[in-house]
């Protein structure tokens, strides 16, 4: 009875290590801090359950064999619906990559819908907003840097200064984060899976308050640290984007949440 | 024989050929190109694309919603209420449900009779990816609090039987004539 | 809205009633045609408007982050409104209907949308406008108030977002048109927050520190320090009247605005067309705010256009010129007619001509190095600045300098004794006056000793008998 117990629980091991594909991560439970008060206490964190990230960004590579399996995500196949004129302007065709669109560079110009279809085929889902951003919050050395760490934070503000030029470099050629996760900062913006949760107008001076009109929600409002300006970015960032938008320095990377 | 072959192609070449016609009789921007299954209040399970050949007034609630939710209805009977008595049976409102947890079809149920919502409304709830890919389609902006309440955008769309959005009204207690107008563009 | 809150408030003063019927009128002014608004870079300002009646104006404007120098050897990566800091110049007419089309290059990193202060609406047009990379927006608004407005962007944070570049201004015309002058130029002062210092070389991040303390690095005119100096200046001629639109981007500081050597004839303060002070020496523009001036040049020559929190313009780059030329009317300045020795209380108290004992002697070089550097700080420092880079056409460099390393004991007789008139440096002409310094032998030895030995000067050394020997001379 105890070997097969210990069968069944290999097996399942098994299963698991095999399906799992090295590429990914595994996060520890942890707590994020929001860029926005989610109470009136601007101590408060947001849990976040342990889940795993994919290491790297999506490559060109990546998603090539993608839309080879998923003809429905050509170029040529897709509504616009699901992703606007420009989806993936930098390749030559509908499977062919462009000068400006090496193998290993972050696949950009890529709608959401079309990053929440390759995850799905691979079984895995877009990391949630809090996902993300616990992840991000990492420097190399620290779990929390984007809190604590000025220099960390003043790094990320740089980057974000900076306007994109292509072709974009390979993935994976920064330091790792603490957790083994590379190019969340540094490299393009990434799509997360509640990119429209921000209850925002675009009008950022008063978004201290939530305008009650135009959203329904109760509580507290306004950021937890107004200093934050690299979160700040992000938040603006994604409040301004469409599901169908298709950006030249925004690209996406998978998530799995454990069962 | 051969004739056989041919006419198995026949009908090989006719079906597909409808059902191509079909996926592409649709604009580019139709919302009915998402893959999209959804429960009634009845608890029947539904496509979105079977909404296709009506014109609708979408747009995304909850029902334990104390307070926009409520008013984004009466918002709706505004627009229906500036309508004549001939379009106003002929448009279809669906009310979609960000919270797949609470708003199962009985608790839509229970919510359509107490707000006393005539035979053209429709509630519908599904999981929460489906509802997340709706939301992006029709530009709600949406976020599960931790009392399980949701804040949401306040949005209502107005689509075509093709399923594109040809209007949105966003904010509550806007002025319904653009609606209306729109609404009434589509039976002319 | 101005309405609805006059209303709300229950008040009937004059001022809103009349801004009233106003706003009635240009609400309802009838639109004839449609026309694409020419719009232009600073310094220059779109042609006046002839037309008398309302149009509807499109205006384009595309977003765009660029790397562009900020000063010289240093770059920024400047967030702008048409590619340049400031943003593009509008030009529209009151009652016109303006259908803004904000376009976000493909290539930017942010998201971005404009808040026109010309705008009756929410935000200015910031909800109706945010445009993510790549992307487009279009809104339109009607110009009911004439006057002088800043535009800039809005996008969170709105801060950052404005300390990289990305404001301009929108005139009004008022429907009976501004009175004609000769020339009109388009002035808007700006901070920068920079990682380094002012004049550190190389490319130079925003920072977030100094912004929030205030203490920019750069105080600009036009977005770079001698933007509109030197070849750059705004050329006029003398008996011409000119207009400056002012404007002030911020972030944070307000200028105080001002012209060397001209009074302003008239002000539009705060960029309101419907008031005019007149006769100002000095004009207070607010962050987020304009002003109007006007004056009629008489006399050639540079008139340097400052802010008069005179740190920022000889420190920190807050310096523009006008260059006037022609003929001058010797009935409003004379230029200088006399020059003579000047002895207070008659002429029995004289200069004290010895030189007060030398508190410190430098013992070696490094010594003559160090205090020569405290030298440069105090008495040069101001004028030929930290680097030794000089400012403008004012102040020669003293950095690799042919005219200073050509000759020693001239160098030593130009401290002793100033220098005036044009003298070439480095293939540039520079006339102006640098005053005798009264230093030691000992002082000046340290700080020629300093100076030749930095900058990619020629690394002579020079000692107080060398100073002593062209005193006596």
């Amino acid at each position: 009875m105890r070997n097969l117990l210990i069968v069944f629980l290999l097996m399942i091991w098994g299963v698991c290590f095999a399906t799992s594909t090295p590429l990914s991560v595994m996060l520890p439970p942890g707590q994020y801090r929001p860029l926005l008060k989610v109470t009136e206490d601007s101590s408060k964190r947001i849990k976040v359950e342990s889940f795993k990230m994919d290491k790297y960004p999506v490559t060109n590579k990546d998603f090539v064999s993608f839309v080879k399996n998923n003809p429905k995500w050509k170029k040529s196949n897709v509504p616009s619906l699901f992703a606007g004129s420009e989806y993936l302007k930098l390749w030559k065709d509908d499977v062919t990559l462009g000068k400006k669109a090496p193998e290993d560079a972050p696949v950009v110009f890529i709608s959401w819908f079309a990053a929440k279809a390759y995850c799905e085929s691979k079984g895995k889902t877009l990391p949630t907003e809090a996902q993300w951003e616990y992840a991000a919050a990492a420097s190399p050395t620290k779990k929390f840097a984007a809190y604590e760490d000025a220099s960390f934070q003043k790094k990320i503000l740089e980057w974000y200064g900076n306007p994109t030029s292509h072709p974009l470099g390979a993935v994976g050629k920064n330091d790792a984060n603490i957790y083994g996760i590379y190019d969340l900062h540094e490299r393009v913006w990434e799509w997360v899976l509640d990119f429209n949760n921000g209850l925002v107008t675009g009008e950022s001076r008063g978004d201290r308050t939530l305008d009650q009109k135009m959203f329904c929600g109760s509580g507290a409002s306004g950021s937890v640290d107004p200093g934050d300006y690299a979160t700040f970015m992000r938040y603006a960032f994604r409040s301004s984007l469409k599901a169908n938008y298709t950006v030249s320095n925004l690209g996406f990377r998978c998530a799995k949440e454990l069962e | 024989m051969n004739y056989y072959i041919f006419g198995f192609f026949l009908v090989l070449f006719v079906t597909g050929g409808i059902a191509t016609a079909e996926t592409h009789k649709l604009p580019e921007n139709s919302m009915y190109h998402l893959d999209s299954k959804w429960k009634t209040e009845d608890g029947n399970v539904i496509s979105l694309s079977d909404l296709q050949g009506d014109t609708h007034i979408m747009t995304m609630v909850f029902t334990s919603c104390e307070y926009a939710c409520p008013m984004i209805i009466s918002d709706i009977h505004k627009i229906t209420k500036g309508l004549p008595k001939k379009i106003q049976k002929k448009v279809r409102i669906s009310l979609f449900s960000f919270d797949p947890e609470k708003d199962t079809p009985g608790v839509l149920k229970k919510f359509s009779t107490k707000h006393m919502l005539g035979s053209n409304w429709n509630m519908y709830t599904s999981d929460e990816s489906t509802v997340r890919e709706l939301a992006a389609v029709l530009g709600v902006k949406y976020k599960k609090m931790e009392n399980g309440m949701f804040g949401h955008s306040n949005v209502i769309s107005i689509v075509d039987s093709n399923g594109v959005i040809v209007h949105q009204q966003n904010g509550l207690y806007a002025d319904p004539a653009p609606a209306i107008h729109k609404i009434k563009e589509q039976f002319e | 809205m101005k309405k609805l809150f006059c209303l709300m408030l229950g008040l009937s003063m004059v001022g809103c009633t009349q801004s009233n019927q106003n706003n009635q009128s240009q609400k309802e002014a009838v639109i004839k045609g449609e026309e694409v608004a020419i719009l232009t870079d600073a310094p220059q300002v779109p042609p006046a408007i002839t037309r008398k009646h309302a149009t509807k104006v499109i205006v384009n404007l595309e977003t765009s982050e660029l790397k562009m120098s900020l000063a010289d050897g240093v770059e920024y990566t400047f967030w702008t409104f048409g590619g340049k800091v400031p943003g593009k110049f509008i030009r529209v007419r009151e009652g016109d209907l303006v259908e803004f089309h904000l376009h976000n290059h493909p290539d930017s990193k942010m998201p971005h949308n404009i808040d026109l202060h010309a705008v009756t609406g929410p935000g200015g047009g910031a909800v109706s406008s945010f445009t993510a990379p790549g992307h487009s927006s279009t809104f339109s608004f009607r110009a009911l108030n004439p006057g002088l407005y800043v535009y800039h962007c809005a996008t969170a944070p709105v801060g950052m977002h404005i300390a990289n570049g990305m404001y301009g201004l929108i005139l009004v015309e008022p429907k009976e048109g501004l009175p004609k002058v000769d020339r009109e130029y388009y002035v808007m002062q700006s901070e920068f927050y920079t990682k380094g210092a002012f004049g550190d070389q190389g490319h130079q991040p925003f920072s977030m520190e100094k912004a929030l303390e205030e203490n920019p690095d750069y105080v600009v005119f036009n977005g770079a320090v001698d933007a509109i100096s030197g070849e750059k200046s705004l050329p006029a001629q003398t008996g011409e009247t000119i207009r400056l639109y002012v404007g002030n981007g911020g972030p944070n500081l307000i200028s105080s605005f001002h012209v060397i050597g001209e009074i302003f004839d008239k002000v539009h303060p705060e960029g309101s067309l419907s008031t005019t002070n007149k006769d100002v020496q000095t004009t207070l523009v607010p962050a987020g705010g304009s002003a109007v001036v006007e004056f009629e040049v008489d006399t050639s020559g540079t008139y340097i256009l400052v802010d008069h929190s005179i740190f920022r313009a000889f420190n920190k780059g807050a310096l523009g010129m006008i260059e006037v030329t022609g003929k001058d009317d010797k009935n409003v300045f004379s230029g200088k007619l006399e020059d003579k020795v000047y002895h207070p209380e008659g002429s029995t108290i004289q200069n004290i001509d010895e030189d007060p004992a030398p508190k410190v002697v430098a013992q070696n070089r490094a010594e003559r190095l160090e205090f020569g550097k405290r030298i440069y700080d105090q008495n040069c420092k101001a004028c030929h600045q930290a680097e030794g880079k000089g400012l403008a056409t004012a102040f020669p460099p003293l950095a690799s300098s042919d005219y200073l390393n050509a000759d020693k004991q001239r160098a030593i007789k130009v401290i002793l004794e100033g220098l005036e008139g044009p003298i070439t440096v480095n293939g540039k002409v520079f006339d102006s006056v640098m005053p005798a310094q009264r230093l030691t032998d000992e002082d000046i030895a340290n700080v020629l000793t300093y100076v030749y030995n930095n900058w990619g000067n020629s690394g002579q050394n020079v000692s107080p008998e060398d100073v002593k020997a062209v005193r006596e001379k």
